[in-house]
């Protein structure tokens, strides 16, 4: 089909030039995104680092203070405790016990789940993620907070807020679809993280899965 | 049974919880540019050779100048480096970068209605022109920019409105009913110029 919109628009081109400096600078501003990402990462290791020397530091100079001493009473214990941050469990049930809520689960997925994993972060919120080859969702609760549990620091450019199975829900995303929901329910802030960007509507229909 | 914390679920839980780009961009991105061996410049090439054209008159037909469809075409290009998407089929790619590039546009036209002049418009925009036809460009850009963008994608790119539905992520039944109206507005504006069938 030739019409005269389409005459005018075959009349617009990129130059080899231009074609050249698009490229190149599409280059250069990936390095510049990938070294900003670099050395956030690097900045997160070292906190780490640190955090985890002045822990050792602390637990040295208590161990040097009592030496051969039992560090509890009541011969319950002879070993220093650090707090693990990170606990898996391998079931939904024992997992409930230690938060001490009931968790509410994925029914509906976009993919054949494979595996499940169940993990509770300082004891407080959980975590369930559900794997499969076509993709993962995690998702993770916690008694209602203000914070955001979601973990996701990415900078999001298409955010929305719009009622989905009767929850007022923030969907983060961005030109090719949403990542991660968060609401609040029941006494609970709930929140599920995908590796793949959904549409609305796949998300309405995960989220309407959730029971 | 409980487990320890393992060091690879301790580095899962830092880039989880960290101000990182999470899994999606490290596994599907990073690792599989590095799987494939493919550098970034050959890949932006061959989309360069294949969609450059084409997303540069997308965009054209969004902001009606050359300078600022030329920055258009760039940031579409960081967006498919960024996400580095893996994409089924050659349509499917098509589409998606062609959503991309919709998406800045529109973002693009609301910047340049609060920054830009009308002159500096003008003056870039008369680089490109092809001087007898652009009397139908001028109708068409007078468009609402929902309007110029069926236009353009089902007269220019041959696209069914199936495609378009989604390109746009919209339902092909609205897609219709606003080609439709495109349609009539071209057909009051140009009158016996009218070509659009």
């Amino acid at each position: 089909m030739s019409n005269k919109y389409t005459r005018y628009m075959d009349g617009l081109s990129l130059s080899k030039e231009a074609e050249e400096r698009i490229i190149k600078n599409a280059v250069k501003a990936d390095d510049r995104y990938r070294k900003k990402r670099s050395s956030g990462f690097n900045r997160t290791l070292g906190f780490i680092i640190v955090a985890a020397s002045f822990v050792l530091i602390v637990a040295g100079a208590f161990i040097l203070r009592f030496p051969g001493k039992k560090i509890s009473e009541g011969g319950q214990s002879s070993n220093v405790m650090i707090g693990n941050p990170m606990v898996e469990y391998d079931s939904l049930e024992k997992m409930e016990k230690a938060v001490d809520f009931n968790i509410r689960k994925l029914t509906k997925l976009p993919f054949s789940v494979e595996n499940e994993r169940y993990a509770v972060y300082s004891g407080t919120m959980s975590e369930v993620t559900y794997e499969g080859k076509n993709g993962s969702l995690t998702m993770r609760a916690s008694k209602k907070t203000d914070e955001d549990i979601s973990g996701v620091y990415e900078e999001f450019t298409d955010i929305r807020k719009m009622e989905i199975a009767g929850m007022e829900v923030t969907l983060k995303g961005s030109e090719d679809g949403f990542v991660l929901a968060s609401w609040d329910h029941d006494g609970l802030s709930e929140c599920i993280y995908s590796e793949k960007a959904y549409s609305i509507q796949e998300w309405e229909v995960i989220i309407g899965g959730v029971s | 049974m409980e487990t320890a914390l393992t060091y690879r679920k301790y580095m899962d839980m830092v880039l989880f919880s960290g101000n990182q780009p999470v899994k999606r961009e490290t596994e599907s991105g990073w690792n599989l540019m590095l799987a494939e061996g493919a550098d970034r410049e050959s890949r932006l090439r061959r989309i360069m050779e294949r969609y450059g054209n084409g997303l540069f008159r997308y965009a054209y037909s969004f902001v009606g100048n050359g300078e600022d469809s030329e920055d258009i075409v760039q940031d579409t290009l960081i967006q498919y480096l960024r996400f580095a998407p893996v994409f089924e089929n050659d349509a499917h790619e098509k589409a998606w970068l062609f959503r991309v590039a919709g998406n800045i546009s529109r973002n693009r036209i609301g910047y340049n209605k609060r920054h830009r002049t009308e002159e500096l418009e003008d003056n870039v925009r008369s680089h490109y022109e092809v001087n007898e036809l652009s009397f139908v460009w001028d109708v068409v850009k007078s468009l609402d920019p929902k309007y110029r963008e069926v236009i353009h994608l089902y007269y220019y790119e041959g696209h069914t409105t199936r495609e378009m539905a989604e390109i746009l992520m919209d339902r092909e039944s609205t897609v219709r009913s606003r080609l439709l109206r495109a349609r009539k507005q071209l057909k009051k504006l140009l009158k016996e110029e009218y070509d659009f069938e």
